[in-house]
């Protein structure tokens, strides 16, 4: 199954959690013929073999297109498991924040496949994941603390530099605070970047009734809101300790320091 | 939280086929042991020999919630509860499902059925808990977290944390909302294994393999 045989079109959301994906993730869901998949351990068998073992990333390296064609039919069965139709010209959302670590097997397996990737000021990325209670896993874990928050952060940041310095990583940036500040146009651009077409219908995202499972999915159910812009200012005393891990990233961004 | 061997279970299992009960205590244990997809297979199988199992229904639908489906989970809980009315675990977990789907009205619903069941019942108490803070009735929810914090349940006891930290945040007592941020942190980071390798120590072994790639060891174009 090498990619233009590919049942579907499909698209990337990702982002570091706690950025926005799930609210893009929902208003591409608003389109016709858009499967949004939320969370789901779509890679997992290719994660088991490219990404836990410590040799790992020489795999994934050296893997033939044959070998590569097992995983991408597995992520295929996989969409299929989850009760997704797919006819002609339908296009896959695949919107799980933390596949932003396994970035470069996401590029190895789907390189022509369009991402999206999710901005937010990084201060309340790292603010929002320390307050909030994920299943757990290897990640989530890093949550438990500000300061492990504050790292993952970093070095997820620094894997995606990598990948656009190595390996053409090339996606549409979508700032969360640009899109609750202008919802039409940042709105239109993911659309079109998408392949969709835009109608009024996009700003109702939050009444679509799709099932949310995300923990973001109570703010995103009260539609947009700018509540949770610059968050952090009112923890700035407790999140000192972590501000100058995350200044590169706060410039490299474009969000003000201080 | 009860749930396969709770009270009812074992009523309605007596009638069933030998074979379905054991299908239906092998979903429990796959799902105790987190195989949710595995625990899966085993309730639709002890279903196929046994279609009004109560307890297999229940086993289904966690797994299901377990999976991810939320929806699919409400419509199993349902079943099971068509069989057993009484079975307050499937009641909790329908009530948390509807909380965290902003549906409030039937989180109530179901909550209050099961405490109508079962005094107490922390399931119960922490999905009325999501709908007040969902419904910013603040001080219907604080006398609900602070004792669902006092449990035993190292999870249950950081999510009431981390919701009692967005009950101070919301009441402008961010010293006090840290406070509790951290708590729920350090309650889940005792209650769980670590891994391994950790997930910032993963990321930079992959981040300095990819760095460390010449262009002929990689089989797409590097740039």
């Amino acid at each position: 199954m090498t990619e233009p045989d590919a049942p579907a079109r499909l698209l990337f959301v990702l982002g570091f959690p706690r950025s926005g994906t799930t609210l893009l993730g929902q208003i591409l869901a608003t389109r016709p013929r858009v499967a949004l998949l939320e969370e789901r351990p779509l890679l997992a068998k290719a994660v088991a073999h490219f990404y836990d073992p410590p040799d790992g990333p020489a795999r994934l390296a050296a893997a033939s297109e044959a070998e590569l064609d097992g995983y991408r039919a597995d992520f295929w069965a996989r969409v299929a498991a989850h009760g997704i139709a797919l006819p002609q010209g339908r296009l896959v959302v695949e919107q799980t924040a933390f596949n932003t670590v396994y970035l470069p097997l996401i590029l190895r397996l789907f390189p022509a496949a369009p991402i999206v990737f999710a901005l937010r000021d990084p201060r309340d990325v790292v603010f929002g994941c320390f307050r909030r209670r994920f299943a757990p896993n290897r990640f989530t874990l890093e949550f438990s603390t500000l300061e492990g928050a504050a790292q993952l952060y970093c070095d997820t940041m620094q894997l995606t530099e990598t990948c656009r310095q190595k390996l053409g990583f090339r996606p549409l940036e979508i700032r969360n605070e640009d899109l609750i500040a202008d919802f039409d146009h940042e709105s239109q651009r993911l659309c079109a970047f998408a392949g969709l077409d835009w109608n009024d219908a996009v700003r109702d995202f939050h009444q679509s009734g799709h099932t949310l499972t995300t923990v973001s999915g109570p703010q995103i159910r009260r539609g947009l809101s700018d509540a949770g812009v610059g968050q952090w200012r009112r923890y700035a005393q407790e999140m000192a300790p972590v501000l100058p891990m995350l200044r590169p990233w706060v410039d490299r961004f474009g969000y003000p320091f201080g | 939280m009860q749930d396969f061997h709770g009270q009812g279970a074992a009523s309605s299992q007596s009638s069933q086929p030998q074979d379905a009960v054991s299908l239906a205590r092998q979903a429990d244990s796959l799902n105790a042991l987190g195989h949710h997809r595995r625990a899966l297979r085993a309730a639709s199988a002890a279903l196929a020999v046994a279609p009004d199992m109560a307890p297999a229904w229940f086993q289904a639908g966690l797994a299901q919630q377990m999976l991810n489906h939320p929806e699919e989970a409400v419509g199993c809980y349902l079943e099971a509860l068509r069989r057993e009315p009484q079975m307050t675990a499937a009641h909790a977990r329908l009530a948390n499902i509807h909380a965290l789907q902003g549906r409030y009205r039937e989180a109530r619903a179901f909550a209050q059925h099961a405490l109508a069941l079962a005094p107490g019942d922390a399931g119960a108490v922490m999905a009325l808990a999501r709908a007040d803070l969902g419904e910013c009735r603040l001080d219907d929810a604080e006398p609900r977290l602070l004792w669902l914090a006092d449990q035993d349940d190292p999870m249950l006891k950081s999510i009431a944390l981390g919701f009692l930290g967005d009950l101070r945040d919301a009441q402008g007592r961010t010293g006090e909302a840290f406070a509790a941020y951290r708590n729920a942190g350090e309650v889940s980071r005792a209650s769980l294994p670590s891994p391994r390798e950790s997930g910032s120590a993963q990321v930079r072994r992959i981040t300095r393999a990819i760095e460390s790639l010449t262009a002929q060891a990689w089989g797409a174009p590097l740039q």
